[in-house]
């Protein structure tokens, strides 16, 4: 039986997948980015690391069979399903500074609050809130180093799914970033399904 | 003004502050560096690579750097770079153990080792290829080669060396180089 979860547009939720079980992240209506936050279930300050993540699978790019790899060098989670295939690995999640300083919107919604938010029952400080896998995010680099992020091009239904390695609190948000295009101008909602393998 | 040097395998806590130069030489040639910054007066304030590479659109540290935090702020900026290839992308949290000396002293500044954000790792470039993939080169710094900071704000700097042997120094600053 698979536990459901909505996690509402600029909005963030959280969950607790065992170690074996999967989640799945569905964008139900199209360009929606999540920023997925993984946490050890044991230990909360073991967290998810890009960078491990970067190294340890030698790219910039990471799809199914990849894994995601977490600050003290573990696995914590393989994607096991991926109908998109352009995610990110290499941004922050979008802040209050970003809105303030670069769209002149103070008080935005914004992906580390809602992370953060959705993590507070596990004790978890804003400060440490870890940068996330931008499930959906269309980043991608040019030899010379330049990162350039264009509009999602997940579709309504597009599905990523990953198997935890370990037993994981997962949150997500609904990034709230209306002030470009990397989710059309219009943000929707996405659902987490934690199911067995 | 204060100085040190780090061999191989070592470490180093060294506080600079605002306005203030942390200048990093390679002594032995072919050295690498790793390197954190925390805000000396709040260390939940840290070196964020994720904001300075979105900063400024690029992967790669860049003449004139801004180091930023994860609060955005400026931490330090690049000022000198006798090397010009170093690697802000593939400093893994897990990847490298601290030294204890450098574990002890960080505690006692309140920063525990779960804390220790991702790194930058001088004097050793990566590059990026057509297909997105890392590939990390050895140290191609020379002996006597520099990389210089100026602070952005009080600054604590853990410095790595895991291969050959950095000087350090802090200063208000810079000497003339004729």
């Amino acid at each position: 039986m698979a536990e459901r979860v909505l996690v509402p547009a600029r909005e963030g939720r959280s969950v607790r997948v065992a170690a074996g079980q999967c989640v799945t992240f569905l964008d139900v209506e199209g360009m929606q980015i999540g920023d997925i936050a993984l946490l050890s279930g044991h230990d909360p300050h073991e967290r998810f690391s890009q960078s491990d993540t970067r190294l340890r699978n030698g790219k910039l790019r990471i799809s199914t069979g990849d894994v995601l790899y977490g600050t003290a060098g573990r696995p914590m989670a393989m994607i096991v399903r991926d109908d998109v295939g352009t995610h990110d690995i290499v941004s922050y999640p979008c802040d209050s500074a970003r809105y303030e300083r670069d769209f002149f919107s103070p008080g935005h919604a914004n992906c580390r609050a809602n992370l953060a938010g959705a993590l507070l029952e596990y004790g978890v400080e804003e400060w440490w809130v870890p940068d996330p896998f931008n499930v959906f995010m269309n980043t991608h680099f040019t030899p010379d180093g330049r990162q350039i992020i264009e509009d999602a091009v997940s579709k309504a239904g597009d599905r990523v799914t990953l198997r935890a390695e370990m037993d994981l609190i997962v949150a997500v948000s609904a990034c709230p970033q209306d002030m470009y295009s990397p989710n059309g101008y219009r943000i929707t909602d996405l659902e987490m399904l934690v199911h067995g393998p | 003004m204060s100085t040190g040097k780090i061999g191989a395998g070592r470490g180093a806590l060294v506080e600079f502050d605002r306005s203030e130069y942390l200048v990093l030489e390679d002594r032995a040639g072919s050295s690498s560096v790793l390197l954190v910054l925390f805000n000396a007066s709040d260390v939940r304030e840290y070196l964020s690579l994720s904001h300075t590479r979105l900063g400024q659109g690029n992967i790669f540290l860049l003449p004139a750097s801004s180091l930023l935090s994860n609060r955005r702020n400026l931490m330090a900026r690049v000022i000198e770079d006798g090397v010009r290839a170093h690697d802000i992308i593939s400093g893994a949290v897990g990847e490298d153990r601290l030294p204890a000396n450098v574990i002890s002293d960080l505690a006692a500044k309140g920063i525990e080792p779960w804390a220790v954000p991702e790194c930058v790792r001088l004097f050793t470039p990566v590059e990026i290829g057509e297909d997105e993939s890392l590939v990390r080169r050895c140290s191609v710094s020379r002996r006597g080669d520099r990389f210089v900071l100026l602070g952005g704000m009080p600054c604590l700097c853990a410095l790595v060396v895991p291969e050959g042997e950095i000087g350090w120094q802090t200063r208000r600053q810079m000497p003339a180089k004729v």
